[in-house]
C-alpha cells in the first residue's frame, strides 16, 4: 500500500471534545444533534453517554417525544458498543489454494467474497475508535486476522515452494 | 483477482487486478516482506487517517467535526459497496460541498456553482453539451462535484432542500446531477 503505518495514539484526540459531546447529550433540545453525537462521537467509556441519557430520561418534565428520542439514542449507543466488541475474523480461513478441484475463478471469488464480507463487519465507528487510540475489539481482531493471513502467505513463499518472483513478475503485467 | 497455476502445481502462484483493498494489502505486503514489518492497520489507513486528522483539527466546532464524520461514514460505506474505488484516500476537498451548502444561502450556493460551470464549460465544445453522459465524462470537475453532492445528500438529507433551491437558479452542473 502507499500509506505508511498509521500511528495510533494511546490517548485519543477525541478526549478534547468529550466534555462538549456530553453537554449536548445532557442539555441539547435537538434530538438530531443527540443522535449525531451518539452515532459519531467515540466516547472513551461507553457507559458515560448511556449514564447521561438515562439520567436525563428520568427527569419528570420531558415530553413523550423527548423520551422516545432519548431511548432511540441509547439504543444507538448499545448497538454501536455491541458492533465494536464483536469478533469478526474466522481464524480457520486463509487464502485458498487454486487446485484441480478448486478452479482458479472459484478460488479467486472465494477470497474476494470473504474479505468483502469481513470488511463490512468492521464498522465505521470501530475504525473511528482505533483512529482515536481507543479500544475496538472488532478492529483489533481484523488487524490480527489480516496479519495472520499475510504471514500464512509468506510461509507459502518460504516453505511451500511458492515463488515470490513469479508473483512479482505477473504483478507487473 | 486472477490465479495462475504453474505446471499443474496446486499452489496458488499469483494475483492481478486486485480490487479488494484488504486482499491487495495481504498480497503486496507478502511480496515485499518476509518479516511482517507492515501492520494491517495500513490496509484501513485511507479511512483511519482522515478520521484522525479531523480530531486533530481543534479549530472546527464539534458539530462540524461530527458532520464531516458522517460524510466519511458514507464514503466508507461506498468503498465497501464498491461504489467508490478511491480507496487511496480522502481529502479536504471531500468536505468542500458540505461546507458550501452549510455556509451559503441557496442563492449563494448557486452563484458558486455557476462559477464552476463557467470554468468547466469553457473547456467544452457546444456539441458536448447535448448529452449529459458526455458532459460527465468530458469534465472530471463536474463528475467529481456530482459525486460530492450525492455523498453530501446521502449523509445529510436535511440539506437536500437547499441544494434543490440552488438548482432552480440554473446551474448546469446541478442539472446534470439531477439527470
Amino acid at each position: 500500500m502507499q500509506h505508511p503505518v498509521l500511528e495510533t495514539s494511546t490517548h485519543g484526540n477525541a478526549i478534547h471534545w468529550e466534555g462538549e459531546a456530553c453537554e449536548i447529550l445532557r442539555a441539547s433540545p435537538s434530538a438530531k444533534n443527540i443522535q449525531l453525537v451518539c452515532c459519531y462521537f467515540p466516547f472513551q467509556h461507553p457507559d458515560t453517554p448511556l449514564g447521561i441519557l438515562s439520567s436525563r430520561r428520568t427527569e419528570n418534565f420531558l415530553t413523550d417525544v423527548d423520551v422516545l428520542g432519548l431511548h432511540r439514542a441509547e439504543e444507538t449507543l448499545r448497538r454501536i458498543a455491541t458492533e465494536c466488541n464483536s469478533c469478526s475474523w474466522d481464524w480457520k480461513w486463509s487464502i485458498p489454494f487454486a487446485s484441480s478441484t478448486m478452479g482458479l475463478t472459484i478460488a479467486a471469488n472465494d477470497t474476494d467474497k470473504y474479505l468483502s464480507t469481513f470488511a463490512s463487519k468492521v464498522t465505521f465507528m470501530a475504525l473511528e475508535r482505533k483512529a482515536c487510540g481507543l479500544p475496538s475489539r472488532v478492529a483489533e481482531d481484523a488487524f490480527g486476522g489480516l496479519n495472520h493471513v499475510r504471514d500464512l502467505l509468506i510461509y507459502r513463499f518460504n516453505h511451500l515452494g511458492a515463488s515470490k518472483e513469479d508473483y512479482e513478475a505477473v504483478g507487473k503485467v | 483477482m486472477i490465479y495462475l497455476e504453474r505446471g499443474g502445481s496446486s499452489l496458488l502462484i499469483t494475483y492481478q487486478e486486485l480490487e479488494n483493498p484488504l486482499a491487495c494489502w495481504i498480497f503486496l505486503t507478502s511480496l515485499r516482506s518476509t518479516s511482517g514489518s507492515s501492520c494491517a492497520s495500513d490496509a484501513f489507513a485511507p479511512i483511519l487517517r482522515p478520521i484522525k486528522e479531523l480530531f486533530e483539527n481543534r479549530e472546527l466546532p464539534l458539530m462540524s467535526v461530527l458532520q464531516r464524520l458522517k460524510i466519511l461514514g458514507v464514503l466508507h460505506q461506498d468503498i465497501l459497496d464498491g461504489l467508490d474505488p478511491r480507496w487511496k484516500g480522502v481529502s479536504e476537498e471531500d468536505f468542500s460541498f458540505l461546507e458550501n451548502v452549510t455556509n451559503h444561502t441557496p442563492r449563494g450556493l448557486a452563484r458558486l456553482l455557476i462559477e464552476k460551470d463557467l470554468s468547466c464549460s469553457q473547456k467544452l465544445s457546444p456539441s458536448e453539451f447535448l448529452d449529459p453522459a458526455e458532459l460527465r465524462s468530458k469534465s472530471p470537475q463536474w463528475s467529481s462535484l456530482v459525486y460530492k453532492v450525492r455523498v453530501c445528500a446521502k449523509a445529510h438529507p436535511d440539506l437536500v432542500g437547499c441544494i434543490d433551491e440552488a438548482a432552480k437558479v440554473g446551474s448546469i452542473f446541478l442539472v446534470i446531477f439531477l439527470c
